[in-house]
């Protein structure tokens, strides 16, 4: 069932929770890394997903490719329901859905020559030309990424983060997808490096009609590539629109806070222990909140659309 | 945390910056081209192999015809020891190529599946860890009926796995939860192909270490087993069986006992050199990885 209308990824109230321990003496209090997150990502356009370290933004991402225990909720993707699929179901959907991680020296496998890395899936899936044109296919995909064709029989030590970046993307694009998580892809990376990435993902998102969900604790970096943002704070989404709103109208303090920090201003937020935030009753944010009265803490605030496709998380709205 | 990305070349490199290595690595090869090629060469130029007799030169001394000296039955022990070389070498690689098949597939199936395979497994290791090889040795031959070579390593081997499989575990825990496996699974690879190619090769580093410390032990036991008379038989040689043979002449012919000893402690001497140094290069942060 293809559907060629409405957003290519439907994320709808996820729930990801982590249990400590597990196994036979396992137990204890579950985590909720993130809480009923509601968000749609349409065919060729960019969601960005923004929050601090800890706000579950990276759990929603890995969740989508199956590597996060869901709980409750449907991520929905072009018609396919991702979640209770049976691995093999899974499996085949990696043809269609890839990911980019944050660490570039950790996501390579030290032992695989950069070649074999990028072919290695499209070859054993036995999609499209690859079995028979492995080499000319990854050469021509490194170049495409800016690396050299001798890159093939190096291995990934011998690259700088950067460099080990575009393999990771070549890898992933080998697949052919129409979708890409981009999990904080140049947050190990300089400022300059950083950049060069961003442009080749929007080359590529041009050329092949990628969609994104770009992920990153960088307001600064993701308004520049995003097309929507889904700010999340403590497994909560607490603000969500077009980045235009968002960035020019924000209206939740926390996204206020993170865009002050992004235009140079020095961090002004608070530090506060984002585990204790999930416990709460009211507004998870109360306790840092610059313009947090005393009601704020006494009711726990719904996503409320402000404006149209504009929505807030904040007591002072409802 | 992944175990350090270790390059090929700087480890070699490592290794042999560091002599105490290096000369365990000559110590084995040494054991290896005098045990392998040894026993041919002397036949070859002087026709003499492990059981020709000597008449009328029984327990001498050693001197130039017979450097080592003769044993009771007049053959010479530098040509025995060569052979016994040959046989407690062969024995000892046999033995950790079984522990190491065994403990590669339960460990990686362990580590990897979790759950109840692992504390099934888990409880068959700790079962067998608790069996002695040389009780083994003797329920296998008497179950066989008389003593031979191969229940030798096998015995060795169905019992040395143990703790080279509670190593392959350990890594394949650190490892499966590392980036790049996480990688292979969002590129929708089978769960065999991440397991055999990308959790496998990073585990094998300290495993090889691991494993050529237990060739060392495995000559160790070997000899043991040997000298029980559980192991390799006359006529055919061990360093274990010329040891054994050694004791009713040590007060008058202590070249018998002498150099079967000494070859012994030198080769295991060698591979757990060999095995430290390969350790110290594959990780420089381990304690003593010296000059780094």
């Amino acid at each position: 069932m293809t559907e060629t209308t409405g957003p290519l990824l439907t994320v709808r109230d996820l729930v990801v929770e982590y249990r400590p321990g597990g196994g036979l003496f396992g137990g204890g209090a579950s985590f909720r890394a993130a809480d009923r997150v509601t968000f749609a990502v349409e065919r060729g356009r960019t969601l960005g997903l923004v929050g601090e370290s800890g706000s579950g933004k990276s759990t929603v991402g890995r969740a989508i490719l199956g590597l996060a225990p869901v709980e409750a909720g449907s991520v929905l993707f072009d018609g396919i329901e991702l979640t209770g699929l049976i691995p093999a179901e899974r499996r085949r959907l990696a043809t269609r859905i890839g990911m980019l991680f944050q660490d570039p020296y950790g996501s390579l496998n030290p032992r695989m020559a950069v070649g074999e890395a990028v072919w290695e899936a499209p070859v054993a899936s036995g999609s499209g030309e690859w079995p028979v044109r492995r080499r000319e296919l990854a050469e021509e995909l490194l170049r495409r990424v800016g690396l050299a064709a001798d890159a093939l029989e190096r291995h990934p030590h011998e690259f700088s983060g950067g460099q080990r970046q575009r393999i990771a993307l070549a890898r992933a694009l080998a697949m052919g997808p129409e979708f890409l998580v981009l999990d904080e892809p140049t947050s190990a990376l300089d400022v300059s490096m950083a950049a060069q990435i961003l442009n080749l993902l929007g080359d590529l998102q041009r050329e092949r009609g990628l969609a994104y969900l770009l992920i990153g604790h960088d307001l600064a970096l993701v308004e520049k590539a995003a097309d929507r943002i889904a700010v999340m704070y403590a497994g909560l989404i607490v603000e969500e629109g077009e980045a235009d709103a968002v960035l020019g109208r924000p209206r939740h303090p926390y996204t206020r806070l993170l865009l002050e920090a992004a235009r140079g201003g020095r961090a002004r937020i608070p530090p506060a222990e984002m585990r204790g935030a999930q416990a709460l009753a009211g507004c998870r944010f109360a306790p840092r909140c610059p313009a947090a009265d005393g009601g704020c803490e006494e009711r726990a605030p719904e996503l409320i659309e402000t404006a149209p496709g504009h929505a807030v998380r904040c007591p002072r709205f409802g | 945390m992944p175990p350090p990305a270790s390059n090929p070349s700087t480890a070699l490199r490592r290794f042999l910056r560091n002599r105490l290595a290096v000369a365990g690595l000559a110590l084995v090869a040494a054991l290896a081209l005098a045990s392998l090629a040894g026993p041919l060469v002397v036949w070859t130029t002087t026709g003499t192999t492990y059981q020709t007799p000597f008449p009328g030169a029984e327990l001498s001394a050693p001197s130039w015809s017979h450097p080592l000296g003769t044993d009771r039955l007049g053959f010479d022990v530098l040509t025995r020891l060569l052979w016994g070389g040959m046989a407690s070498l062969l024995i000892a690689l046999a033995a950790t190529a079984i522990a190491l098949a065994i403990a590669l597939v339960l460990g990686l199936a362990a580590g990897y599946a979790g759950g109840w395979v692992d504390a099934a497994l888990m409880r068959l290791t700790d079962t067998f860890f608790a069996f002695p090889s040389i009780l083994l040795a003797m329920v296998l031959v008497a179950v066989a009926g008389k003593p031979s070579v191969a229940l030798v390593f096998v015995a060795l081997g169905a019992t040395g796995w143990t703790g080279l499989a509670r190593l392959v575990r350990a890594q394949v825990l650190t490892v499966r939860g590392a980036e790049y496996v996480n990688a292979a699974r969002a590129l929708g690879l089978s769960p065999l192909r991440i397991a055999f190619r990308h959790v496998l090769p990073n585990c094998l580093g300290p495993v090889a270490v691991a494993a050529t410390l237990a060739v060392g032990s495995n000559l160790l036991g070997e000899a043991g087993l040997s000298f029980l008379g559980l192991g390799v038989r006359d006529p055919f040689p061990s360093w274990g069986s010329m040891l054994a043979e050694s004791r009713s002449f040590f007060g008058d012919c202590p070249w018998l006992m002498i150099f079967p000893g000494l070859a012994i402690t030198l080769s295991v001497l060698g591979f757990n050199l060999a095995g430290d140094g390969l350790r110290d290069a594959l990780d420089p942060k381990a304690a003593g990885g010296g000059e780094e």
